[in-house]
């Protein structure tokens, strides 16, 4: 019931209660314990095996998304268990997004699906692009990325940066294709999805950079967390240190490490520094900017992808100076100007234009051609979705 | 209205999945078959010499590092039967894969072929080797003989439904892959930019095919694991072929108990000599010296003969002392040329 605030703390409680037990009581314990034999106390760790659920912060994400839209007068509760189950844990979104609110969703129910009315071309087109996406570039570069992670000190400097441009095109690569498979799945079911990305690598600035990534997660984070603490009405102040406190949330949400919390803290730290300097306004700044919002977010994705603080702080010396011999093939240099240059082709909408214009007999031929094309170039090792883990 | 809309979608798919086909038909006759390990480049070599050669040799490590056709056609030449012998061992190449290699042997085989062929029977198994599944070896044997075997092999009774289904989900992925080229983009760029590539994907390269006539000793590998493999039997790991080796005495004594898929097994063994019959080839079981007792063999040899038997360390105990050893399982370069004299004096009588 709208105003309900016993109900909405309830739902908050329960639905944090259970992604904190799940995902963050042994990071919580842990840090607990480090941080009490660092002041000299004898502190015996007490961790729990557990093992978290697949998707949590995404679901975990829907229905607070549900309870609150509610609260806030947007949303009338749904009296069929069933919608909301379906909404829950509609399958193609079910382990990593896009996060769907239910203000998007459940109306959507209302209405039958009728085959006729699904626009087959758009679907097949959007999940094949996100099945190239993951399969013939992220599973190729991971293999790349692992190698230098495995052992960053053997490789040169130029191969750090290597590996971090190779990291970056990977997890854009990873990530948006899982979620333009999971749009494409969901329309041919007749269902709307919210797109999860716009071409961030595009972006003229970090704060660009994170509203075209992840949008779905952004903009749960900007209207549930952000506009909750009062967004930009209290003031310049008051809204840096928001604007701070959201990606330090942000990056909490990712996964329970400090490597993690740094992350999100940085994002928040630079994202801040380059309102002060550069303004809000990202359309005024000139092309050039691309490369910046790419350096920085290239850099900032070290954080991302490391498993510790101490491994993030020796790679990012690697990106310094290295004694390392090892050196990356330059043909992958090559490869990551080609990913630009595809992607930018991919964001005039030429080729997904020109293939949803087409009669449906072409269509079907170029279809199944294509696909036939596109096969040998996946990789043979299957990778699971990054994502998967958060 | 329902009906129309359904036979027009049906009649799109099928569109579709014809032009899929089509183009990945297109493809494979552009690339010619998934090629996997040293049995394929021996293949390959063999598609342009076949003529030069008239024995074969097929199986495991245990042919292709114990026989040695240089050595065996010497030997032969002496004693008045000449022949001029090729050696097709890839290492693990067992059951379907060895079946595979067979096939694609018998047929390279010209028709007015006389060659003899000695096969190593290793049983034929639907298990894969975990983490294996879909590597490029395992999907270059999935063809549609080997994959239809493969999910008649599965033994429902033993693996229960769960894992029958998984094993032969496994073995349709092999299959599809094959068929639809999937993840073969590298050979298509090798094919198509070749200056990219100057080097031959692992395995054997042509050169070194052709100047062992498919054979290599295993001190001339250049394989890091085969060195490291080698000194350290050499330092002393010896003890345990000493105890493999009664581990063998043992199970040699043992009856070959009946299981499930002995009836496709033998299936496998009578039509491939029916085929080697078909393409004139005189098809012979072999078991070089191994420390595995190889109970299918007792099988393949009750309707099949002639069978050549080498893993009995009673009649043969050269072959299994530790100073005939590269490793646990193979023999050095020196037993090995011994084996082949003798392997050569035996087939010749």
């Amino acid at each position: 019931m709208a105003g309900d605030g016993c109900g909405l703390g309830l739902s908050l409680g329960v639905n944090l209660g259970l992604l904190g037990f799940f995902k963050y009581f042994n990071f919580f314990v842990e840090s607990a314990t480090d941080l009490g034999n660092l002041l000299g106390l004898q502190v015996n760790e007490h961790t729990l095996a557990i093992i978290l659920p697949v998707g949590i912060s995404f679901y975990t994400f829907q229905t607070l998304s549900y309870t609150i839209d509610i609260y806030r007068g947007r949303l009338e509760a749904t009296k069929s268990p069933l919608d909301f189950a379906l909404f829950v844990a509609f399958f193609p979104q079910l382990v990593a997004g896009p996060i769907v609110r239910a203000v998007d969703f459940l109306p959507q129910l209302k209405s039958s699906r009728r085959f006729e009315r699904v626009d087959v071309r758009a679907a097949l087109l959007i999940f094949l692009f996100g099945f190239i996406k993951k399969t013939c570039v992220a599973d190729h570069l991971s293999v790349a990325v692992d190698e230098i992670w495995q052992n960053p000190a053997s490789f040169s400097v130029g191969s750090h940066w290597l590996g971090a441009l190779l990291y970056q095109v990977q997890l854009y690569c990873d990530f948006s294709g899982y979620s333009e498979m999971a749009i494409g799945t969901a329309a041919l079911l007749g269902y709307r999805l919210p797109i999860n990305f716009a071409f961030p690598y595009f972006a003229r600035s970090l704060a660009g950079v994170w509203r075209r990534w992840h949008i779905t997660m952004t903009g749960w984070f900007r209207d549930y967390v952000y506009i909750a603490l009062g967004g930009s009405r209290g003031g310049a102040r008051r809204t840096l240190r928001n604007i701070l406190l959201v990606f330090l949330v942000t990056g909490v949400w990712h996964g329970a490490a400090w490597t993690f919390v740094l992350f999100g803290l940085l994002q928040g730290v630079l994202v801040v520094l380059e309102r002060l300097v550069l303004g809000s306004s990202e359309e005024r700044l000139a092309w050039p900017f691309v490369l910046y919002a790419n350096l920085v977010w290239v850099v900032s994705l070290v954080l991302f992808r490391a498993p510790s603080v101490p491994e993030a702080g020796s790679y990012y010396l690697g990106l310094v100076a290295s004694g390392g011999p090892a050196t990356f093939a330059p043909a992958w240099l090559g490869l990551i100007v080609g990913f630009f240059l595809v992607h930018a082709w991919m964001r005039s909408g030429r080729l997904e234009r020109g293939l949803r214009a087409l009669e449906p007999v072409p269509f079907a031929i170029a279809f199944g051609a294509i696909v036939a094309l596109v096969l040998p170039f996946a990789a043979g090792n299957v990778q699971p979705f990054i994502y998967f883990q958060f | 209205m329902r009906t129309q809309t359904t036979l027009k979608s049906a009649l799109l798919v099928g569109l579709s999945c014809a032009s899929f086909a089509a183009v990945s038909f297109g493809i494979r006759a552009l690339l010619g078959p998934p090629s996997g390990d040293e049995a394929a480049a021996k293949l390959a070599y063999l598609e342009d010499h076949i003529a030069d050669y008239d024995t074969f040799f097929v199986g495991s490590s245990v042919v292709f590092r114990h026989v040695v056709p240089a050595v065996f056609d010497a030997r032969r030449a002496e004693l008045g039967r000449p022949a001029r012998s090729f050696n097709l061992g890839s290492p693990g190449m067992e059951g379907l894969e060895a079946d595979h290699t067979l096939r694609g042997l018998l047929e390279l085989l010209p028709s007015d072929s006389t060659a003899t062929v000695y096969f190593e029977p290793t049983e034929p198994k639907a298990l894969l080797i975990a983490g294996q599944e879909t590597t490029e070896r395992s999907v270059a044997w999935h063809d549609v003989e080997a994959t239809r075997l493969a999910l008649e092999l599965i033994p429902s009774g033993e693996l229960g439904p769960r894992a029958s289904a998984e094993l032969a989900g496994h073995h349709l992925r092999a299959f599809l892959w094959n068929r639809t080229n999937y993840a073969q983009g590298e050979r298509i760029l090798r094919r198509m930019l070749p200056a990219l590539f100057p080097h031959q994907p692992g395995g054997l390269d042509s050169e070194t095919i052709a100047s062992g006539a498919g054979y290599q000793a295993l001190e001339d590998s250049a394989d890091p694991a085969v060195i490291t493999r080698g000194a350290a039997f050499a330092a002393g790991d010896g003890g345990a072929l000493a105890a493999s080796v009664a581990e063998l005495r043992a199970a040699r004594h043992r009856q070959a108990t009946a299981r499930s898929g002995d009836d496709v097994r033998e299936r496998i063994l009578r039509k491939r000599q029916a085929a080697a019959e078909a393409a004139r080839a005189e098809l012979v079981w072999l078991v070089p010296p191994t420390l595995r007792p190889m109970p299918f063999v007792r099988r393949a040899a009750a309707f099949a003969p002639p069978l050549f038997e080498y893993n009995a360390p009673g009649r043969y105990p050269m072959y299994f002392k530790s100073a005939s050893h590269f490793d646990r399982n193979h023999l050095t370069r020196a037993a090995s040329e011994a084996f082949s004299r003798r392997l050569a004096e035996d087939t010749a009588l």
